[in-house]
């Protein structure tokens, strides 16, 4: 069986669901928003392995049958419609979603993605350090309290963007040198800076062994909020160069994330910078606009995960990192066709 | 130098700076976080700065780091505007994580991407994780806490183990759990109980770590 756990309304896990749907798939939709009406019980069995149950309105799930979980958790007070820590609603939905992150740690499903693996992209400059060990290159950053030393910073590498070192959502942005505003609050939060690079925004899907590749033309900073800024935003399929390709692959194999959204930018120059491997990518911004078949290629990855599970394969071998396919794969059985 | 992650408020913490004074040690508070001097760049950490016990120091000075806290939480940090508070210590533990972990130096407990000191486990994780590393789990240790054997393993150290067996469980769960520094609570050959931040106010626990965070990485 496959799990969903998230709340209905939040659109890749909508997308996800619609698609697994589609293909007849044995899945299941854990509401996130009766979180405070679900009990998650987990004890240790056999081996250290962990079992246990769910028990919603719905009903009684043995972890045992689940052999793929999709997670979109939103934070608990948006699930559960309160935020007073005080409120009985409120704290049998965290227990409830605490539970729930704890089996995602250490389930013997297949996760897409585990907690643990996810958590990487809530330190920016810790991810960006496994990116440059994967031999991308990266822009130059500083992270600093020191004023004098983001003008230095500046001096050197001309133009310059900043953006939060968390993983909490900001706009990139680029740095003026009237912005005083900005450096005066450097002294008291270490903030990221970080050379501009010059080039065409690409985002890349990876969904096990699957690319999706999605050019993003655009003259905003951050294309995402091109509208605030006056800017067009379009976005077209592409087919990446196989080293480019194989390397997003094998990235987010290592950072063991079966499903990544990754952004990439390449230079005029040809070189392929990267920013940012985002682990629980809001994929359907890119599929709407381009049509590419992001959540039917999420939907063929738990189907494979749960088919493995069912012949015994470890959930945890996860997607090989193979070599040789740098063309995006078609998603059997769905009508949309191949990118190119 | 070597610097301890700890709040100020953190008795232990203080007390162990104090003891170690002669060998340099300093506290590095969530003060220290927001202050100015901080300078890291990921590319090249050993060239940058950082600010402890109120002084900007290079990061070359920096002998070892020992974290005592997992998380730096906004309701400590008094000097910034309270509407702030939650967004800045968000950046604060996202900046410590990419700074501990990109460090030359010895670091006890090295971080992981959810705490600052080491695996940011619960106790069914723990237990998950004895299962695995061959470990008994003790699921029903008496209330009196005097009954219990507080093993502290430190490096290659073990501390008031009461048999060697006690001693090599112990060690094979700070080797599972990938940490260097670890307090294991045992009865009757199980586990049970576990914490990265040990009690360090015996004298024979404080030298024996001190000793563990001047050997070379």
């Amino acid at each position: 069986m496959i799990l969903l756990w998230g709340a209905p309304g939040d659109a890749p896990l909508d997308a996800v669901r619609e698609a697994l749907a589609r293909r007849g798939a044995p899945a299941v939709l854990l509401d996130q928003r009766r979180s405070a009406q679900t009990s998650v019980t987990l004890r240790i069995g056999a081996q250290g392995r962990v079992c246990g149950e769910i028990e919603d309105p719905d009903g009684t799930l043995p972890l045992d049958q689940v052999r793929a979980l999709y997670l979109r958790p939103v934070e608990t007070p948006k699930a559960c419609g309160t935020d007073d820590p005080a409120s009985a609603v409120y704290q049998r939905a965290a227990a409830s979603d605490a539970a729930m992150v704890t089996w995602a740690d250490v389930a013997d499903a297949a996760v897409v993605n585990r907690p643990e693996a996810m958590a990487a992209n809530n330190s920016k400059p810790y991810q960006l350090a496994l990116i440059a060990a994967w031999g991308f290159a990266v822009p130059a950053t500083l992270v600093t309290t020191d004023v004098t030393a983001v003008r230095r910073f500046c001096r050197r590498h001309g133009s310059v963007i900043y953006k939060s070192v968390s993983g909490v959502r900001s706009i990139v942005s680029r740095l003026a040198a009237t912005d005083e505003d900005a450096l005066r609050n450097v002294a008291n939060c270490p903030t990221q800076f970080q050379q501009y690079i010059p080039g065409t925004d690409v985002r890349v899907h990876v969904a096990g062994d699957a690319i999706l590749a999605t050019e993003i033309r655009s003259a905003a900073d951050d294309y995402r909020y091109a509208s605030r800024s006056g800017a067009d935003v379009a976005m077209v399929p592409l087919l990446l160069p196989d080293d480019v390709a194989e390397g997003c692959r094998a990235m987010a194999h290592d950072m063991k994330l079966r499903v990544a959204g990754i952004d990439l930018r390449r230079t005029p120059d040809g070189e392929w910078y990267c920013f940012e491997v985002n682990p629980s990518p809001g994929f359907t911004f890119f599929e709407a606009a381009t049509g590419q078949p992001i959540a039917a290629a999420i939907a063929e990855l738990l189907l494979q995960c749960e088919r493995k599970a069912a012949f015994g394969v470890m959930a945890d071998e996860g997607p090989a990192a193979s070599s040789g396919f740098s063309v995006p794969r078609r998603v059997a059985g769905d009508s949309l066709s191949a990118v190119s | 130098m070597i610097a301890v992650l700890a709040s100020r408020l953190d008795q232990e913490a203080t007390a162990l700076v104090a003891a170690w004074s002669a060998a340099g040690a300093a506290l590095l508070s969530a003060e220290d976080l927001c202050s100015p001097g901080w300078i890291f760049d990921p590319g090249d950490p050993a060239a940058g700065t950082a600010v402890v016990a109120g002084q900007a120091v290079p990061v070359a000075s920096l002998r070892a780091v020992l974290t005592r806290r997992p998380a730096v939480v906004a309701e400590e940090l008094g000097a910034i505007a309270a509407a702030d508070r939650s967004y800045v210590a968000a950046e604060l533990n996202a900046f410590m994580v990419g700074w501990l972990s990109a460090l030359p130096c010895r670091v006890v407990n090295r971080p992981t991407t959810r705490s600052l000191c080491g695996p940011a486990w619960n106790r069914l994780q723990w237990q998950a994780a004895a299962a695995r590393a061959g470990v008994a789990w003790c699921d029903d240790p008496p209330d009196d806490p005097a009954a219990l054997h507080t093993v502290v393993v430190c490096g290659d150290i073990v501390r008031c183990a009461p048999d060697a067996d006690a001693a090599d469980a112990a060690c094979r769960l700070a080797r599972h759990a990938g940490v260097e520094l670890l307090a294991v609570q045992m009865f009757g050959g199980g586990v049970c109980g576990v914490s990265v931040a040990p009690d360090l106010r015996d004298d024979t626990t404080q030298a024996v770590l001190l000793d563990a965070l001047r050997r070379p990485r």
